[in-house]
């Protein structure tokens, strides 16, 4: 029900945002020199001469059944272009995942252990560079060193997605630029979890009869503590499809982000439109899941 | 000076890395502010072709663009816009958000319901996505890129503000100055409003920093500050083709970047640590969620 809630919400921002901002689109998008004959021939055909209220509810329905418009450039259905780029973009994400929580979960254990140390220093300086730096630029850097000078990475690109080994020799570079952004951020929630957790009373009782201080701190402190790394994937689902957008720009693969930024130069607005609507979709599938995920994850929880 | 640094000291109870923060920022308004009068702006942009691609140098520390123009010079000037857009879309959401927050946590059920609904549905955009739109759509000027990542940037500070003025609404001063008759308004100005302060000061120090990424990211996207001024995103991507032969151009705006946003991180870390002791072990500013 909420969710259905924020994805009307969602429809209605976006509608608003591509319909009420300043200019006309069949203007802007035949540009200064359409004959008028032209310019109502496209407003017919985009249905932009119908009153707005008429034009949302068509929106509305056809969003509804799936239909996202045709692309202005190529005339194909919108959501063709959205499934063709869409492996692409989840690759990535998917990948960027996986680093981010292979990097992120030990280095958070081991500032949390060896807390103040001189590595729970470093690690600390490596997560803010991670959390707070430019994801494109360490792109950039990273093709400078595995490209240029190195060659071990194809310069741009993504494979065929059908092949797998050669997907993953193109996607190793941007998933690990894209992961350790993130992992920065799960290194720290990591360490400050498992900090609180091993100050819990049934830490101390598990250590006071005798458990080795393998089992007390690895099996039952850090079971616990990885509860909010959910959370945290979760409330960042955002941030990073918003960072697939840039890094497939930087390594020139074509997904979503790709398509979009390419349809923003173009002006090829039902593809924006169609594109902004998909990402905000996954944003909030994404959270429902991460919800739902909790009654497993710890059984205190209830709905 | 050695007296001052002790004083900082105690001020930021001995962490020394907010200080180094707080001092490479001022550093880098100061060289943002002095840029015109060490360099003239036809200077940074007039291309000059025969001095192209030189590496850096003494003459050129951080050598030539494409178009023979000194990276250093265009790094001083793209600071300015940095910072300004920085500032004024910090400012944007801190205000906008802040009343927003103020409406959802002190006004009735009804109306937190409406704008937290609103809040939320702009978190769930990614917020580089809803950036992008905005300026796709009204086009990239300096002022519409400040409407767009000051939206994009406001439902932080609308949450932060709303959850404090449920906890202050609750308080006994709170209490006392409504039961001595002070209306809504003077309870928010005078009560509220002062007692959010802090935060609302660490969240701008941070919020600066991810401001500052996403004008940069806007900028590497094609959609910045206009050109001919210089923005540190655009750099970076005009020197992207050029990687092989000369990589400084892509490099140093990116160190520029770097330094800028570590800096305000720590920085608001550590004014955070001394002015709002309630929240420990601080998760800094983050950029696009």
């Amino acid at each position: 029900m909420l969710m259905i809630a924020a994805l009307f919400g969602v429809a209605i921002t976006i509608f608003l945002i591509m319909r009420l901002l300043p200019g006309d689109l069949a203007q802007l998008i035949l540009g200064e020199f359409a004959t008028p004959e032209a310019l109502a021939q496209l407003r017919a055909s985009l249905g932009l001469d119908q009153p707005l209220w008429r034009q949302f509810i068509d929106y509305l329905g056809n969003v509804a059944t799936g239909d996202l418009g045709r692309s202005l450039m190529t005339r194909r259905p919108v959501i063709e272009d959205v499934a063709h780029a869409f492996p692409f973009t989840l690759q990535l994400a998917f990948g960027s995942l996986i680093v981010a929580i292979l990097v992120g979960v030990p280095i958070g254990i081991i500032s949390a252990l060896k807390r103040n140390s001189l590595i729970d220093r470093g690690a600390m300086i490596f997560a803010l560079l991670g959390v707070a730096g430019p994801d494109f630029w360490y792109g950039i850097i990273a093709l400078l060193i595995f490209s240029v000078w190195l060659d071990w990475y194809p310069i741009l690109g993504a494979g065929l997605v059908e092949n797998s080994f050669e997907a993953l020799k193109y996607l190793w570079l941007p998933a690990s630029i894209l992961g350790f952004s993130m992992a920065g951020l799960i290194a720290r929630m990591t360490r400050s979890s498992l900090l609180e957790e091993l100050e819990q009373d049934y830490t101390r009782t598990a250590k006071a009869k005798g458990l080795t201080y393998w089992t007390s701190t690895i099996k039952h402190a850090l079971r616990n503590a990885l509860i909010p790394l959910v959370t945290v994937i979760g409330g960042n689902a955002g941030r990073l499809l918003g960072g697939t957008i840039i890094i497939e720009v930087t390594f020139v693969r074509p997904g979503l982000g790709q398509l979009l930024m390419q349809s923003i130069m173009q002006r090829d607005y039902p593809v924006i439109q169609g594109l902004s609507l998909f990402f905000a979709t996954m944003v909030i599938l994404v959270n429902v899941i991460i919800d739902l995920s909790y009654q497993f994850l710890d059984p205190r929880i209830e709905y | 000076m050695a007296g001052l640094l002790r004083r900082l000291d105690r001020t930021f109870k001995g962490n020394r890395l907010a200080i180094l923060g707080m001092v490479v920022t001022i550093v880098i308004v100061l060289l943002a502010v002095l840029a015109p009068a060490i360099v003239s702006f036809d200077d940074v942009t007039r291309p000059v072709v025969r001095e192209k691609f030189q590496p850096p140098s003494t003459e050129h520390i951080f050598g030539t663009d494409n178009l023979g123009r000194d990276v250093f010079n265009q790094l001083l000037w793209g600071s300015r816009t940095s910072l300004m857009i920085g500032l004024a879309g910090s400012l944007f959401s801190a205000v906008f958000g802040t009343a927003l927050g103020v409406i959802a946590g002190y006004g009735n059920r009804k109306l937190d319901l409406a704008v937290s609904y609103v809040i939320d549905l702009l978190m769930s955009f990614p917020l580089l996505l809803l950036a992008l739109l905005i300026v796709a759509m009204i086009g990239p000027s300096n002022l519409n890129i400040v409407i767009a990542v000051g939206i994009a940037g406001l439902p932080r500070y609308a949450r932060l503000m709303r959850a404090l003025v449920m906890q202050l609404r609750s308080t006994e001063f709170v209490t006392a100055a409504r039961s001595l008759g002070s209306g809504t308004l003077r309870v928010v100005l005078k009560h509220i409003l002062p007692n959010a302060f802090a935060p609302i000061l660490v969240l701008l120090t941070l919020g600066l920093a991810s401001v500052i990424i996403v004008e940069a990211s806007l900028s590497f996207l094609g959609l910045g500050p206009p050109p001919p001024s210089p923005t540190w995103g655009r750099l970076i991507a005009e020197g992207q083709p050029y990687l092989r032969n000369a990589w400084w151009i892509s490099v140093f705006p990116g160190i520029a970047i770097l330094t800028t946003v570590i800096s305000l991180n720590l920085f608001g870390d550590g004014l955070r640590d001394i002015l709002d002791p309630r929240t420990k072990n601080s998760i800094s500013a983050r950029k696009g969620e």
